[in-house]
């Protein structure tokens, strides 16, 4: 049989040819019935019912009944439609609406709920909590039940037996803070980070590596970018090793890029990652009290 | 011209007989040419309207028992003429056993006592 893409075109073909056979017919019989003397209802026999005949040879032998029926009924629904625009805009607008909303939602929900981080092991990743509330002097600490001192931070992690890494982030700000690559400074979002955050969690880089636990132990002067700022700041993601970066007007050495899918650990992408700092005005979300953080600090150590 | 009463109804499913047998013996012809051949042979019994020819005629096109193409007539007119195919050949034999075991079997049935 014929197959439906070419259907109409064959159809379409074979309906001229034969309304022209049809037509070289009727004129042979008109001849016929002149020469041999003609009445009225020979003539009505040639009239008759030309166009309705041909409809009905090509109709008989070319049928697809259902796809030309879907057709018609396909065109005589918009004729419909189009013969009341109004309720057709109003239609037309409920829908985009609907479906819009949805796509909304849906990119959102995909994003934070179904989508898992890109790390080594999603399903085995966590953040932690306490529960059930902010643990004592943890004001100005900007993740009120999942913030912990640093002692907290590393007893935790000693003990290994339940997790397999402990690795902790510390914003520098509660929103951007002020960071320089070339003259001009700009603001970016810091975290500071431990020495098992890019190799504990599987972080994919584009290039270069991440920090060691030597770095967190002697907090080294290096940084890790964000692909997206890296890009912005150097040209090129991998343009950025090598390079310097001023954080709060310290000195980092950047020695990695981060791959552009994974956006950091906070609800806003992540563009700079540099060890845990214990200079002063490296406190946690840039707290004003002096040496804050060095006094936490110090106590772990000591 | 015979008159209307001596014009008899192509019995159904015979009309693809008769085309089949008809461009056997005269070889290619176009429709109108088919529908006078039959009527001539037939004593002007039968007579084959334009609207059961032509689509006897595609059916037989798309199955494959001819082939048709465009040509010019002996008054330089352009029509399509009809040529039977091998696998028309073959059709036109089974058709005819056919038709000759019905006609027998009727034969059988009427044939006194």
């Amino acid at each position: 049989m014929v197959s439906p893409i070419r259907y109409s075109s064959r159809r379409r073909e074979e309906s001229a040819a034969l309304a022209e056979e049809m037509q070289f017919h009727r004129d042979q019989l008109r001849q016929r019935l002149t020469a041999t003397g003609s009445n009225a209802e020979r003539e009505a026999r040639i009239q008759f019912g030309n166009s309705s005949v041909l409809h009905d040879c090509v109709s008989s032998v070319w049928e697809w009944p259902w796809f030309s029926s879907l057709w018609k009924d396909l065109r005589y629904a918009l004729r419909t439609l189009a013969a009341s625009p109004f309720f057709t805009a109003i239609v037309i607008v409920t829908l985009a609406l609907g479906i819009g909303a949805n796509t909304a939602i849906f990119s959102a929900a995909n994003t934070i709920v179904l989508r898992s981080l890109p790390v080594a092991d999603p399903a085995r990743t966590f953040y932690l909590h306490v529960i059930p509330q902010q643990p004592a002097r943890m004001g100005n600490s900007g993740n009120g039940d999942s913030s912990f001192s640093y002692s907290v931070y590393r007893a935790l992690r000693e003990q290994s037996a339940a997790f397999h890494t402990v690795a902790a982030y510390v914003p520098l700000g509660f929103g951007n803070i002020a960071v320089r690559t070339g003259e001009l400074p700009r603001e970016a979002s810091a975290n500071m980070v431990s020495g098992d955050f890019f190799s504990g969690l599987g972080v994919p880089l584009a290039c270069g590596h991440g920090f060691t636990a030597r770095d967190e132990q002697e907090s080294s002067a290096l940084a890790v970018l964000s692909s997206a700022f890296a890009a912005e700041q150097f040209g090129a993601p991998c343009a950025a090793l090598g390079k310097t970066v001023f954080v709060k007007g310290v000195p980092f050495s950047i020695t990695g890029v981060v791959a552009p899918q994974f956006p950091g650990v906070e609800p806003v992408a992540t563009d700079v990652y540099v060890p845990l700092q214990r200079r002063a005005g490296f406190n946690a979300w840039g707290a004003e009290v002096k040496n804050y953080w060095e006094a936490r600090a110090g106590g772990a150590y000591g | 011209m015979a008159t209307a009463s001596s014009r008899e109804d192509i019995p159904q499913g015979t009309l693809d007989l008769l085309i089949l047998k008809t461009l056997e013996r005269e070889g290619d012809l176009h429709g109108f040419a088919i529908a006078e051949r039959i009527h001539a042979f037939s004593r002007s019994v039968l007579q084959v309207e334009e609207g059961s020819l032509y689509p006897a005629l595609q059916r037989m096109l798309l199955k494959g028992w001819v082939v048709g193409e465009w040509g010019k007539t002996a008054e330089n007119r352009r029509a399509r003429f009809y040529k039977l195919t091998r696998d028309g050949r073959k059709q036109l034999a089974r058709e005819l056993e056919r038709y000759e075991r019905v006609h027998q079997a009727i034969g059988r049935v009427l044939l006194p006592a």
